[in-house]
């Protein structure tokens, strides 16, 4: 089988990627894993999706159905029940189902979009016995939002991550008692106004820099101990509190769903993304990323906007219109995640002859307030924005006017206050001379 | 008599009492294997390094000696009988000591005195060449290149797997409460009130072997629970070519970093003696102990652990196997007390169960007639190349299914799993012979979707199916009242 684009993942990224593709020219084929079109929005039932993209107030279902509908409007091949096994860079794509068995798609470029999974319990190494009862919080969600089965009775939260700040208030309405939720850091980890709509006007308790510290039960969970913390991170001798749950939810974070892109020899980013440069091109040329399996994104909107870039971008190369130079050593432009920054996409730019506006997405590391973010190159700020407030839980996004002459190896990403850059730039300048 | 009388009943349906129950299946005997719990190794069996040992580090003249060399040599011919996956990968005792050097040359000579093939090295480049993960600290190995790894579930199932398919039976969920004899036969109770009849018990209890001794009055050892803890860590995170074992004190063989079957690896176990038989909970101590023990002979990559857990050894004062008949009955057989090489031994102590049962017993075995000497696992994925598995697709569109994506099983195979001899009736179940929720989303995606395929194909209600039995119970009631249903639908 042949065609222009394959988009691998049939989610909010992959629907927009491929509708842009398909708009631009290409003929587009959708490969999604699952029975129907949505990717994970589909289990999320509550609104508050769509406020930038379609300025209203939506559901996830809705969101995902307006892209399903333009979908199946357009001329997209889309194959359900289907995964993809592999990728290689000529751009084969080795799909699987029980209809047709395994089919190799020759495609002329691909977009990836398989989202992401979320971090486990043993991933942080939370310590206790192994009964049943203890989910990510996600699963959590698709039995009560997809399945119709409520998985507990008295939960306990790890993470105040926006699926588990979501799910204490879904678990509340639909009885079931939820005792708290423990973060480890000193402030939630997801957005402000799912802790004001989903745990502080329901009374449940939010225990920062708590953790886990045991977990007790054999069959079904019995119970869980949660613990202050000190600055190494370890528990506080006398500051426990003893839950009586049967049910411990953990929102502790997403990880980019990257196995096939790895197999294929894309190079793996800081963040758990492919490495892309500012066409959202991957290390092989021709295989684009966007969405979650990019970035872990807080707000689907995001998601919309990154696709139709990496679609639209997609469409061009399959045509042999993306002009994109191969950068020689001296012409490469690294982006690097400077102060107060844990990464930054794109992590390089491969083409500035002339001047260009360059989108950047990125994450701060702490919550700081009256800020601003400095990109700097060669000891030179070559552009700033001032922020209100800056949170780790939100993703922030800037279009940044580069000039050519400006730029020279790197781009420092920093999120500081002013003071501190002039600090920055004269060490850098000192440690020049 | 009539014929519900058993002529043999296993108590413990672990590595131990497996590999008893399929030795003993050649002969024309009605033996009957008993379990607790809702699936075999679900004790120590099912906890633990997976390592099949040379005999190493034990003392002179024990049975532990004697039974770990003789168990080793036994799997060169059982595992591609019974398909089970064995590599004998090596292993090496590392010294970074002078100290620990000295101890390490003793035990070179203690093993040619074993016939153990063994090779002691103290020159960086070999050692490098045999494990260029090993820390640069390491002056010296001994290299025990017949030691070997596998996936100590998958020996217990196929072993009763094998059981089962010539003739003998499995009782699962069936505790063992009480034991009364009358005209030299037992009658054993279970907590439910159910009884079998019996002629010869053996005693594999594991970890409750003391209880069920004292069962017939028995008072002769205690087990002491000694916990071990590890952490598991993802596919590809270290290649490990090597099982990397510190140098042992007299307190304990000491933090292995040891590679799996599946391309994973682990850290652990640690030794602590606890008061609960039940006690396999992991501690913020403990796993902190492990990894600063693992962490002296490698540098373990930051952040890609995917679960933690932790056995217990059934551990005695005797600081040996106990394989004997009981002095309170003769027709009550002891395999007990079997701690660490227990595995390794497993084999060679269904071989001594036999003999004893034959010069002891009184028993004169009469081969089978219909033994079926082999027993082929199911057929994997994994396995099957292109061509293999585009047929299967075309015979079965279940194969062209894939639920569990870290892993890569198929739904055919989950389906296969749940009408086996051993027919899984929950997750733990399907996790342990396909390893759907052992990668690294640990079942977050799964899970939902395995519990629907149980419930079609045993005919149970969705919520009735459980994590590993009893009352382990994943969901409750619905949501809306919408009412219980078994699930009989394609779309997972
Ligand atoms: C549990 C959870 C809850 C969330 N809740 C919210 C929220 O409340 N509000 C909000 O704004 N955002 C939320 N998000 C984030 C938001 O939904 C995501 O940003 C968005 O869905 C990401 O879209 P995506 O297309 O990148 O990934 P996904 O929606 O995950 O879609 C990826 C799709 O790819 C398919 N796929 C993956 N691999 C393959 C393969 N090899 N072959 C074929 N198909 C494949 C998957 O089946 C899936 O359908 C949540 C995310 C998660 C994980
Ligand atoms: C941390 C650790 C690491 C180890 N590493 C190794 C190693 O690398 N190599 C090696 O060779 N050995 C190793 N061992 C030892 C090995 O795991 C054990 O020796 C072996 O698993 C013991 O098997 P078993 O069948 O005797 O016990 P178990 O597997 O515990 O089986 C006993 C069974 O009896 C059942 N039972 C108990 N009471 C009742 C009752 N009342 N009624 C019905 N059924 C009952 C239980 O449910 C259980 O299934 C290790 C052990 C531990 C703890």
């Amino acid at each position: 089988m042949e065609t222009d684009i394959v988009v691998i993942g049939g989610g909010p990224a992959g629907l927009a990627a491929g509708l842009a593709a398909q708009e631009n020219g290409s003929e587009v084929i959708i490969i999604e894993r699952d029975h129907e079109l949505g990717g994970i929005l589909q289990q999320c039932i509550h609104n508050g999706f769509g406020l930038k993209h379609f300025k209203e107030e939506l559901t996830g279902p809705e969101y995902a159905q307006r892209f399903v509908d333009l979908v199946k409007d357009s001329p997209i091949h889309v194959m359900l029940n289907s995964i993809a096994l592999s990728i290689t860079p000529d751009h084969q794509v080795v799909v699987m189902n029980g209809k047709q068995g395994i089919v190799h798609i020759q495609a002329k470029a691909i977009i990836l979009a398989m989202g992401c999974r979320e971090r486990t319990r043993g991933a942080i190494n939370i310590p206790g016995t192994r009964p049943a009862g203890i989910f990510p919080a996600g699963q959590a969600q698709r039995f009560i939002n997809i399945e119709g089965y409520l998985p507990g009775h008295r939960v306990l939260i790890l993470g105040s991550g926006d699926i588990g700040m979501i799910m204490a208030r879904r678990c509340t309405l639909e009885g079931m008692k939820v005792l708290g939720v423990a973060e480890v850091l000193p402030y939630p980890s997801g957005l402000k106004r799912n802790q004001v709509q989903c745990l502080d006007d329901y009374g449940i308790p939010l225990y920062l820099r708590h953790t886990i510290i045991d977990i007790r039960g054999k069959e079904r969970v019995e119970g869980a101990t949660i613990a202050q913390i000190d600055e190494k991170w370890r528990p506080i001798p006398g500051t426990e509190k003893y839950f009586d749950c049967d049910t411990i939810l953990f929102s502790v974070g997403l990880i980019p769903e990257n196995e096939i892109s790895v197999q294929a020899g894309i190079s793996i980013a800081r963040n758990g993304g492919p490495d892309v440069n500012e066409y959202l091109q991957t290390t092989l040329p021709g295989i684009f990323a966007c969405g979650n399996v990019l970035q872990v994104h807080d707000l689907v909107d995001f998601v919309t906007e990154e696709a139709q870039h990496a679609g639209e971008n997609a469409a061009l190369y399959a045509q042999g219109k993306l002009d994109i130079p191969t950068p020689s050593p001296e012409q490469k432009i690294t982006i690097l995640p400077g102060e107060n920054v844990g990464y930054v996409v794109p992590e390089r730019i491969d083409g500035l002859q002339t001047e260009k506006i360059v989108k950047f997405t990125y994450r701060v590391k702490n919550p700081r307030s009256n800020i601003r973010t400095q990109l700097v190159s060669n000891g030179k700020v070559i552009y700033t924005r001032r922020h209100k407030f800056v949170l780790p839980s939100e993703m922030i996004s800037i279009r940044a006017k580069l000039k050519p002459e400006d730029v020279e190896g790197e781009i420092i990403v920093n999120v500081i206050e002013k003071e501190q850059l002039v600090n920055i730039i004269e060490r850098t300048m000192m440690e020049e001379n | 008599m009539n014929n519900n009388i058993y002529d043999i009943a296993i108590i413990g349906a672990g590595v131990v009492g497996s590999a008893i129950a399929q030795r003993l299946a050649k002969y024309e005997l009605k033996t009957i294997l008993l379990d607790k719990e809702a699936d075999v190794a679900m004790g120590t069996s099912k906890a633990n390094s997976g390592i099949i040992h040379q005999g190493y580090f034990t003392s002179k003249g024990t049975l532990k000696e004697t039974l770990c060399l003789r168990g080793s040599a036994l799997f060169n011919e059982l595992c591609p009988q019974l398909d089970v996956p064995f590599k004998r990968t090596g292993a090496l005792f590392c010294a970074t000591t002078k100290n620990e050097l000295k101890t390490l040359e003793g035990e070179f000579k203690n093993s040619q005195e074993r016939n153990a093939p063994a090779e002691f090295i103290d020159d960086r480049g070999k050692i490098k060449k045999l494990e260029p993960l090993l820390k640069e600290s390491v002056i010296a190995v001994l290299h025990f290149p017949e030691a070997g790894i596998l996936v100590p579930w998958d020996l217990t199932i196929a072993l009763a797997e094998h059981a089962l398919l010539n003739g003998v039976e499995l009782k699962l969920q069936f505790e063992v409460a009480f034991i009364k004899k009358n005209d030299e036969i037992f009658t054993i109770h279970s907590s439910e009130g159910e009884k079998i009849q019996v002629k010869t018990i053996i005693n594999a209890a594991g970890l409750y072997s003391d209880k069920i001794a004292k069962m017939i009055g028995d008072e002769s050892f205690n087990i002491i629970p000694r916990r071990g803890q590890y952490i598991m860590f993802d596919k590809h995170s270290l290649n490990l070519q090597k099982i990397l074992f510190p140098t042992p004190t007299v307190v304990s063989k000491g933090i292995v970093v040891g590679p799996t079957m599946h391309g994973n690896f682990y850290v652990g176990p640690n030794a602590n003696e606890v008061d609960s038989k039940e006690g396999t909970n992991t501690s913020i101590k403990g796993l902190n102990e492990i990894l600063t023990g693992g962490s002296k002979l490698v540098d373990l990559p930051l952040r890609k652990h995917i679960t933690n857990f932790a056995g217990l050894r059934a551990s005695t004062l005797r600081h040996d196997f106990i394989i004997e008949p009981s002095k309170q009955d003769g027709q009550f057989i002891h395999a007990a007390g079997i701690d660490s090489p227990g595995l390794t031994s497993s084999l060679a102590i269904a071989e001594r169960v036999e003999e004893i049962l034959q010069k002891d017993c009184g028993f004169t075995f009469s081969k089978r007639t219909q033994y079926i000497p082999t027993l082929s696992s199911q057929i994997r994925m994994e396995n099957l190349n292109e061509e293999e598995l585009k047929s299967k697709i075309a015979e079965n569109p279940q194969w062209g299914n894939i639920v569990c994506r870290c892993e890569m099983v198929s739904e055919a195979e989950i389906v296969e799993a749940c009408h086996r001899q051993i027919p899984c009736t929950n997750t733990d179940m399907v996790k342990r012979r396909l390893r759907p929720g052992m990668g690294r989303c640990q079942g977050g995606f799964c899970q939902a979707k395995i519990m629907k395929i149980i419930s079609r194909e045993r005919d149970m209600l969705y919520e009735k199916v459980t994590k590993t039995g009893g009352k382990s119970y994943l969901v409750f009631n619905r949501t809306k009242n919408l009412g219980s249903e078994i699930f009989n639908g394609d779309h997972l």
